[in-house]
């Protein structure tokens, strides 16, 4: 007995002393690396801190979201910019790379012989491919396309191609516009909050989501605009305009994550449990309502975590934009880098960035997850 | 007697064999509805329109490399309307090796056919013996010894001019294997119950690592690291990216051996508790061995990815099969010919990902059939 305990006791030793030894060299290793760091950028002439953050920055932002100046901005307001940036990029990726992913991994689970060969040669060349080369395929084919003056109209003149970026139609900012979409916003918010024995049926809600496009224009008298692409001499003006560097990259990036979210979405089909399907059959419901009802639901609580992780994907690979240009927080942190010489601050300022980010967003998707968890069938 | 009754019993009959015609088969694939008929008729003109102007543009109206000269060959090109493969013939060189000596490129492509090797052997279920680490590592050194140089009268060849198609290879393998065993370490912190500190050590440096983009571990590594040396300390950037890589899959590494880990149920520890065996050896013996070989598959897949991550390399000056490629269209001589070229390394990308993930599958389908059997 008491023999058991010595070695109990000894064993709680050597863990204990194991810890210290870690921590230990931990914490001599940090301040070796503190150390040397700060004699290295003294022996430099690097000085340290963040007042470079309101000091005027010194090279201009490409694509920056607002106007920037440099000179005038500070090196903390180019990496705000940037910051937009990176997060204008990931969220008009996951919206894009979730619908183009849904559709192809539904293609590649159809019936339908070639249709299914089709989208799984796609998947797959798609996601053995680095982003790179795609990104740069897509880069060299939209810098090949015919300059603003002879732009070609696509879609019935609803875009505008060339090789200075991307035109398409879109709705003006003006009074009618934002009282319709408001609207809309109300007649879908009434629907979700109506018991489901009051909710409208499908056909009704869309004739009132008409009608809240339409009203205001009946009441005002006046068409709401389109701001259509238009050539005016060298340049083009247009509702919705996209750099070249822009376009290639969103379409880059949200063609590959497309591909895994492809597969993400078929994995999560065909996880559904077989029982699932047959009880559908079994109480004679049809196959669309089956889908929408039953399957898909379903399917999307199992693809939520795995969904999840391809987001994360998304806001850090979003940073590969500098690879042509476009000036997302890393490519600013580069720039303000170089500039400043303070590599030690802004790259613990561009690491803090995206672990801030990546956590908020986990914690969305963990919170949806519990939510949805509650109703999983097992 | 009741004729409605069997008398005898009636023996259990083969299920009819499936209809394998081609007739049957297209019918109930192809042309079950006239939507689905519309469909494939549209789909099907849709491809062999695109096969047709690839082909016609890649086979007859291309300019092949036959006996021109690259002068020639280039205004032959900007002539022709289809595939310029004059180029890719003329760079091939510079696209597979980058700036590596010309005389001496035998030595990267048998280093890239060792690792290639490498993974095919690695691959296969009866290669995993004891003696495989031993392989790997004898691997690395010959790959290092044929690409350095320096001994037994090779030429020494600084790591500065090393590039194309091996140095991603080296990179990926080189990554992957220096990483594992430091994967396997913070797997296990990670897992570990009692030791707090050290959990929390492996907890906060995985989250960490994942949490950013390899392209500011990749820039921390050629900015910073230097920083960090004692003066007078120089250490090559390809040396630097690797360590970067390594720290950085490591972190990932660690999460999939974690949840193999997992996987493993407890009564498997207990036994090896039971046998009265240590942490160490109990790990080392009874847990490591079942969780490795659950998640082999899913390790090849964060191989495959940091095949194609290595790409990224490019960013800060490393010359790997994306960047030398890139340099091949930068001669005045074959500018405008990107597409080609980017063909052509996305191929070379696409067949080794593609074979490693079939690979991958079948491991996994193997596997799952081992467990259930």
């Amino acid at each position: 007995m008491s023999n058991a305990r010595t070695r109990a006791r000894s064993a709680a030793l050597r863990l204990a002393l194991l810890q210290g030894v870690a921590f230990a060299v931990l914490g001599l290793g940090t301040f070796w690396l503190f150390y040397i760091t700060l004699t290295a950028l003294e022996a430099r002439g690097i000085r340290t801190g963040l007042d470079f953050l309101v000091e005027p920055a010194r090279s201009k932002v490409a694509n920056s979201p607002f106007e920037f100046l440099p000179g005038v901005h500070s090196n903390g307001m180019a990496l705000v910019a940037g910051a937009l940036n990176t997060l204008k990029i990931t969220v008009v990726v996951i919206v894009l790379c979730s619908v183009l992913g849904l559709l192809i991994g539904l293609g590649r689970l159809s019936r339908h012989a070639l249709l299914s060969r089709v989208c799984t040669a796609l998947i797959e060349g798609i996601r053995n491919v680095p982003v790179l080369i795609q990104l740069s395929i897509w880069y060299m084919l939209i810098l090949s396309l015919p300059a603003p003056r002879a732009a070609e109209p696509v879609l019935g003149g609803t875009l505008l191609l060339s090789n200075r970026g991307l035109y398409a139609a879109f709705p003006g900012w003006d009074i009618q516009w934002l009282w319709g979409f408001s609207l809309l916003v109300l007649v879908g918010v009434v629907r979700t909050l109506l018991p489901r024995a009051l909710r409208p049926s499908v056909a009704v809600t869309l004739a009132l989501a008409i009608a809240a496009l339409v009203l205001p224009w009946l009441v005002t008298g006046q068409a709401p605009q389109f701001l259509w692409p238009e050539k005016q001499g060298l340049r083009i003006t247009a509702g919705l305009s996209m750099t070249p560097e822009f376009t290639a990259f969103v379409l880059a990036l949200s063609i590959y994550t497309a591909a895994f979210v492809a597969e993400i979405t078929r994995a999560a089909i065909l996880a559904v449990p077989r029982g699932q399907i047959e009880a559908t059959q079994a109480l004679a419901l049809p196959a669309g309502t089956a889908r929408t009802r039953v399957v898909w639901p379903q399917a999307l609580r199992i693809a939520l975590p795995s969904l999840g992780n391809e987001y994360l994907g998304v806001l850090k690979n979003s940073s590969l934009a500098v690879v042509v240009g476009y000036q997302e927080i890393v490519g600013v942190g580069n720039t303000v880098m170089f500039d400043t010489g303070q590599t030690v601050e802004v790259m613990g300022l561009l690491a803090v960035w995206f672990l801030v980010v990546s956590l908020v967003v986990s914690a969305g998707i963990n919170w949806l997850n519990a939510r949805g968890a509650r109703g999983l069938v097992r | 007697m009741n004729r409605y009754q069997a008398t005898s019993l009636v023996a259990a009959r083969p299920a009819p064999p499936p209809d394998r015609r081609l007739r049957t088969r297209a019918r109930a694939g192809l042309f079950w509805s006239p939507s689905a008929t519309l469909m494939t008729l549209g789909l099907a003109a849709a491809l062999l329109a695109l096969i047709w102007s690839f082909l016609r543009w890649a086979l007859p109206d291309a300019v092949w490399p036959e006996g021109l000269s690259p002068a020639e060959a280039s205004a032959a090109c900007r002539a022709a309307t289809g595939a310029c493969w004059a180029m890719v013939g003329d760079k091939s060189r510079l696209i597979l090796f980058g700036v590596y000596p010309y005389a001496e490129q035998w030595r990267a492509a048998v280093a890239a056919l060792l690792m290639t090797a490498l993974y095919a052997l690695s691959l296969q279920r009866r290669a995993w013996r004891p003696w495989l680490p031993a392989v790997w590592i004898a691997v690395l050194v010959a790959v290092v010894v044929l690409m350095r140089g320096g001994v037994f009268g090779l030429r020494y060849v600084p790591d500065s001019e090393w590039g194309g198609l091996p140095v991603t290879l080296i990179l990926a393998t080189f990554g992957l294997a220096m990483a594992f065993p430091l994967a396997v370490l913070l797997a296990l912190a990670r897992q570990s119950t009692g030791r707090p500190i050290i959990r929390t050590l492996a907890v906060v440096f995985i989250e960490f690592a994942r949490g950013v983009p390899l392209l500011v571990v990749l820039f921390m590594a050629s900015v910073m690291f230097p920083l960090f040396l004692p003066t007078g300390v120089e250490v090559s950037k390809l040396l630097r990216v690797l360590v970067a890589f390594t720290v950085f899959a490591a972190a990932y590494l660690a999460e999939v051996i974690r949840g193999g880990l997992q996987g493993i149920p407890t009564g498997q520890t207990e036994a090896a508790r039971a046998l009265a065996l240590g942490y160490w050896r109990s790990t080392l013996y009874v847990i490591l061995p079942q969780a490795l070989r659950l998640v082999i598959p899913a390790i090849v897949n964060v191989f495959i990815g940091f095949f194609k991550a290595t790409s990224i390399v490019a960013v800060v000056g490393i010359i790997d099969l994306l960047t030398s490629s890139k340099r091949a269209v930068a001669d005045p001589l074959w500018q405008g010919f990107e597409f080609e070229v980017y063909l052509v390394s996305g191929l070379i990308y696409f067949v080794f990902c593609y074979a490693m993930s079939r690979a991958s599958q079948r491991l996994e389908r193997d596997l799952a059939h081992d467990r259930r059997s």
